[in-house]
């Protein structure tokens, strides 16, 4: 039984999130990344819903790698929603995109970002990027506790084994 | 309600008023106003001297005549002169501006005032008129309404250009924030799995397929800082600047320290001559400038030359020169221009790698601070870049 923590990456780009996943590997971060690709699936997976109902397969993420530029619903619109959820409002949010505009980055915190991360064109810096956050979220941070109501106290240690191989790359196939 | 008196001088003094009588005394003190009697009828029984000049005609050429040969033929023609003494009577006076005639047929723009005249048992004598010449009056107040229209379709034109501008500023704003954004997602997937491939497959790749990975992943770098360069120098023209006294020996230390990278052979390279004294300045703008200067310096020297990079300050007239002198391959005079325009290279990529922007970071840079920058060079004997800054006032 393989307890790793899951980590949600929100991002509509597949190369992007190959190039992330592979940095995690790279990193040899010991997690799994869920990843959805949009802001409907991020909001679906968040609350349990659909194909997201067995929390025992799609726990709670310890965190959340949100892109801000994504179809259907807007990085922004995810974070503001998840900061109205009485269960998951604590969940930590980390911003990871390629928007530098201070604009973009006043907007995320203002709306509940716990980090802004720039993405790098060098896959060298998107390692150091990783093992820092695995470092830093992981491992420094202590993390809130979550409301998890009922439906939710499956927690962690019930993933299913099949899903949590060392490569961390399981896509979003419900 | 009493009638006012009778102001109708004696039969025998009907002229203009020369006479000795009071009235006459009165009317002659009051130009730049013509002022006349009326008998009921409206023809002239006497005026004022200045009426005399107002209206151009003798004395004897107007008494006795009816007042109306004063307007306009279209005014007569639609009854005013009448119309004016027959409201004067009806309402107790009569106030009016609009245009009356000389006896050339010029026209003047007066202001007229009648009001009815009676004798002591109410019976109804004739009226007094009271003509203000105003056309230069008129004249000022059309110039005056022509400016304030001037102003207005000025003031609009400005309104529209600052408008056009601030659109053109958010296009811009709009521009740059797609090219950080879109145009980078692309060059993120060349440059990662071009990396990717030589990590994972490079083992079974033959040496020119690795040097083919290496030349995507080359240039996928360089896209990257040419993106980034283009950003900084578009930021530069639209970011708002605070201008500050910026000490400019701390800074020049500071940027010093950081194009080196701590390296103390390369520090000891570049001798900073104090005092510098300090700038007005946008700080973080000036780092940007300095920066530039001081990696050019250190860049384009002859291979195998050890860079010598000398940084001293010059005061003039209420500004300070900055100079970096550096003894590297140096710029012809027909290149001096335009090394400071974006994307210009004297050089290929090898041995001296770059955007071309860095000059002209330079440039934009201090002139939004309010400075100017140029280049002393002669090929083969090094570069004196300057950059000039207003002097902060001693002891700020």
């Amino acid at each position: 039984m393989n307890t790793a923590p899951i980590i949600l990456l929100v991002e509509d780009n597949d190369g992007d999130a190959f190039l992330v996943q592979r940095a995690f590997l790279k990193a040899q971060v010991p997690h799994l990344l869920q990843v959805v690709k949009d802001g409907e699936q991020a909001v679906a997976y968040l609350s349990g819903a659909g194909p997201y109902a067995d929390r025992s397969r799609f726990p709670l993420p310890v965190f959340v790698l949100l892109d801000l530029k994504l179809p259907r619903k807007s990085g922004f619109e995810v974070l503001e929603w998840v900061r109205q959820q009485p269960a998951i409002r604590r969940v930590p949010v980390i911003v990871l995109t390629s928007s530098n505009h201070s604009e973009d980055v006043n907007r995320a915190y203002d709306s509940g970002a716990n980090s802004y991360l720039v993405k790098a064109a060098d896959p060298a810096a998107v390692v150091e990027l990783t093992r820092a956050i695995d470092q830093y979220w992981m491992n420094l941070n202590r993390g809130p506790e979550l409301d998890r109501g009922p439906r939710f106290n499956q927690g962690f240690s019930r993933i299913n084994t099949d899903q949590t191989q060392p490569v961390t790359t399981r896509e979003d196939d419900p | 309600m009493s009638a006012p008196p009778d102001l109708r001088p004696p039969q025998a003094a009907r002229s203009h008023g020369t006479s000795d009588d009071p009235f006459g005394r009165v009317v002659q003190c009051v130009s730049p106003y013509a002022i006349y009697l009326l008998d009921a009828g409206g023809c002239v029984i006497s005026w004022n001297s200045c009426a005399e000049r107002m209206e151009g005609y003798q004395a004897s050429e107007i008494l006795d005549r009816h007042f109306s040969v004063f307007y306009p033929p279209e005014e007569v023609e639609r009854g005013a002169p009448v119309a004016n003494l027959e409201a004067a009577r009806v309402a107790g006076h009569y106030e009016d501006e609009s245009w009356r005639l000389r006896k050339d047929g010029s026209r003047f723009w007066a202001s007229v005032a009648i009001t009815p005249l009676y004798d002591r048992q109410g019976q109804h004598t004739g009226f007094t008129k009271v003509t203000r010449d105003l056309t230069e009056c008129r004249k000022r107040l059309e110039r005056m309404q022509l400016h304030t229209l001037q102003v207005e379709t000025r003031s609009a034109e400005l309104e529209r250009l600052t408008f056009e501008l601030q659109e053109a500023n958010s296009a811009m704003e709009a521009f740059t924030h797609s090219v950080s954004h879109d145009l980078r997602a692309p060059l993120r997937a060349m440059w990662g799995f071009a990396e990717a491939l030589q990590e994972d497959y490079g083992e079974k790749l033959d040496e020119p397929g690795r040097r083919y990975t290496r030349a995507v992943m080359d240039a996928a770098r360089r896209m990257d800082e040419l993106i980034e360069d283009l950003l900084a120098y578009s930021r530069l023209s639209r970011v708002e600047m605070e201008l500050a006294p910026v000490d400019l020996e701390a800074t020049v230390r500071e940027v010093v320290h950081e194009v080196c990278t701590g390296d103390t052979r390369c520090m000891k390279s570049i001798t900073v001559t104090a005092p510098l004294p300090s700038v007005i300045a946008h700080r973080l703008t000036l780092v940007q400038v300095l920066t530039n200067l001081l990696s050019n310096a250190l860049k384009f020297v002859a291979p195998g030359t050890r860079p010598q990079v000398r940084v001293f300050a010059e005061g003039r007239d209420r500004s300070i020169r900055l100079w970096v002198e550096d003894n590297g391959l140096g710029i012809a005079p027909e290149h001096q221009k335009r090394i400071f325009l974006p994307f210009e290279r004297l050089h290929g990529p090898e041995p001296y790698p770059g955007t071309g922007i860095g000059l002209a970071i330079v440039r934009k840079g201090v002139e939004r601070m309010g400075g100017t920058a140029g280049v002393d060079s002669e090929p083969g004997r090094g570069s004196r870049f300057w950059i000039e800054l207003p002097a902060a006032c001693e002891g700020k």
